[in-house]
């Protein structure tokens, strides 16, 4: 098949929503995040997280996951931030580095 | 980088793989939790000793959610072992009217309780109002523990729900309203003649103060078991959170003309009351403090009157932010008044329990 047969709108549709769904991975709006924001304010910078839940921890209500893998575990970014009465309380930016690192293994 | 693992995301993402494990997609997602418990009672009952135990999966839930702009959808899978059911908990649709205004068809969880239907915070093993069997002879003893609580659980209707800046109101006409914890009962007839029942709730809360709400509410239910009997419950508790503590309060207070609460098949008078107080001593821990009371009255003369009295003590510890272990101990001094007999019992219960 060649490159012609890829349908140009459908890349397009597909890379704007995987930007929309992954707009955490640019490293520096993690360094916008402060504590005080509201998980709407979080959302609108870092995009929905793929994953949240509910905090067992008595001082945390709930926290947001944000987490990709590429190839395997290894290979996983993670980041995480937690919510107290709808204000973040804690956060954990993803560690990118670690990433491009095994990218550059052979 | 950041464009290299973007684009590759972006395939990743399209072919499904290894991101939100959650989040399956924009329109639908998933939680849920996991309970594994162990519990120990000794009772005594006049001169009767009776002990027993419990090991098992407690409750598991899965709840599906699914978000198409305006309308959302929820369907909430349970399965609880010490009552050997599989069920749905709840099923229902909403549409948003505007910001904050709802309307929800279905099958949902009732809007009246501080502790009766889910433990507050998941930070004890029992409800404020469940005890261990024998204190009421009633079909529920079976089980394990029987949740005394009056509060309705779960009925099928439409409800119509406000709330903004902490301050809340709803009102909801259903099939039901109390009687859906006897589950043989019309679970799915709105009146009419026969056996069936209609029911309304209706809840209103204010935040009073930052951390401090107040909640209000009652729900009635007309029934045919005895030619057109009413029953009612109201409800109203307050909540206070401030830096490490959380405090709560409630009372409960309903008449049955049809016998839908403990006693059953008679009528009756409940009255249940909790005080609680949660502390956060650690990011990781918490310990309860909870009383709770409840006494409940035959409405004939002579009739039947049992009352107790329940002490909890509760401490949890979460190893992560889905994965937390909570033990309890709670002690019940009641009466019988039936066969006029003291009634006491100490219960030890461990769960672990796992969100995601």
């Amino acid at each position: 098949m060649g490159a012609s047969a890829v349908n140009p709108v459908a890349m397009d549709i597909m890379a704007k929503t995987a930007w929309r769904d992954l707009r955490w991975t640019d490293e520096g709006l993690w360094k916008q995040i402060r504590h005080g924001m509201t998980s709407n304010e979080v959302v609108a910078l870092l995009g929905s997280p793929p994953r949240s839940v509910k905090s067992m921890k008595p001082k945390i209500d709930l926290v947001y996951f944000y987490e990709a893998s590429l190839l395997d575990r290894q290979s996983m970014v993670k980041g995480r931030v937690s919510f107290k009465d709808n204000a973040v309380v804690d956060f954990l930016a993803p560690d990118f580095h670690s990433v491009q690192g095994f990218r550059k293994k052979p | 980088m950041k464009k290299q693992i973007s684009i590759a995301s972006a395939f990743v993402a399209a072919s499904g793989l290894s991101l939100g494990e959650i989040k399956v997609n924009e329109y639908l997602s998933f939680e849920g939790f996991v309970d594994v418990s162990y519990a120990e009672v000794n009772s005594n009952l006049g001169t009767q000793d009776e002990s027993d135990n419990f090991l098992g999966v407690q409750e598991v839930e899965i709840d599906w959610l699914f978000n198409f702009d305006r309308v959302g959808a929820r369907v909430d899978l349970q399965h609880e072992d010490n009552i050997d059911r599989n069920f749905v908990e709840q099923a229902y649709i909403t549409y948003e009217l505007c910001t904050g205004s709802n309307i929800t068809a279905g099958r949902y969880a009732t809007m009246l309780g501080y502790d009766s239907l889910e433990r507050t915070g998941l930070h004890q093993w029992s409800n404020a109002y469940s005890i261990h069997n024998a204190f009421i002879a009633s079909p529920l003893t079976d089980y394990f523990l029987d949740n005394l609580a009056i509060t309705p659980a779960y009925n099928q209707g439409l409800k119509y729900t406000y709330e903004s800046n902490g301050n809340f109101f709803g009102i909801s006409i259903q099939d039901g309203a109390i009687s859906d914890k006897l589950g043989s009962y019309d679970p799915d007839r709105f009146g009419g003649d026969n056996q069936s029942s209609y029911g309304l709730e209706i809840a209103g809360a204010l935040q009073l103060a930052p951390g401090l709400r107040w909640f209000i509410g009652g729900a009635y239910e007309d029934t045919e078991i005895n030619d057109a009997d009413s029953n009612y419950v109201l409800n109203s508790h307050l909540s206070y959170e401030t830096g490490s503590w959380n405090f709560g309060v409630e009372l409960n207070y309903g008449e049955s003309e049809s016998g839908l609460f403990a006693f059953q098949y008679v009528d009756e008078k409940v009255f249940q009351a909790m005080v609680s107080a949660n502390y956060a001593y650690s990011d990781a821990a918490s310990i309860t403090g909870r009383i709770s009371t409840f006494n409940h009255e035959e409405d004939i003369a002579n009739g039947r009157e049992s009352d107790g009295l329940k002490f909890t003590l509760a401490h949890k510890y979460a190893y992560t932010d889905n994965l937390a272990l909570v033990n309890e101990v709670s002690y019940v001094d009641g009466q019988v008044d039936d066969n006029d007999n003291d009634y006491d019992s100490l219960l030890f219960g461990t769960s672990l329990l796992f969100s995601f």
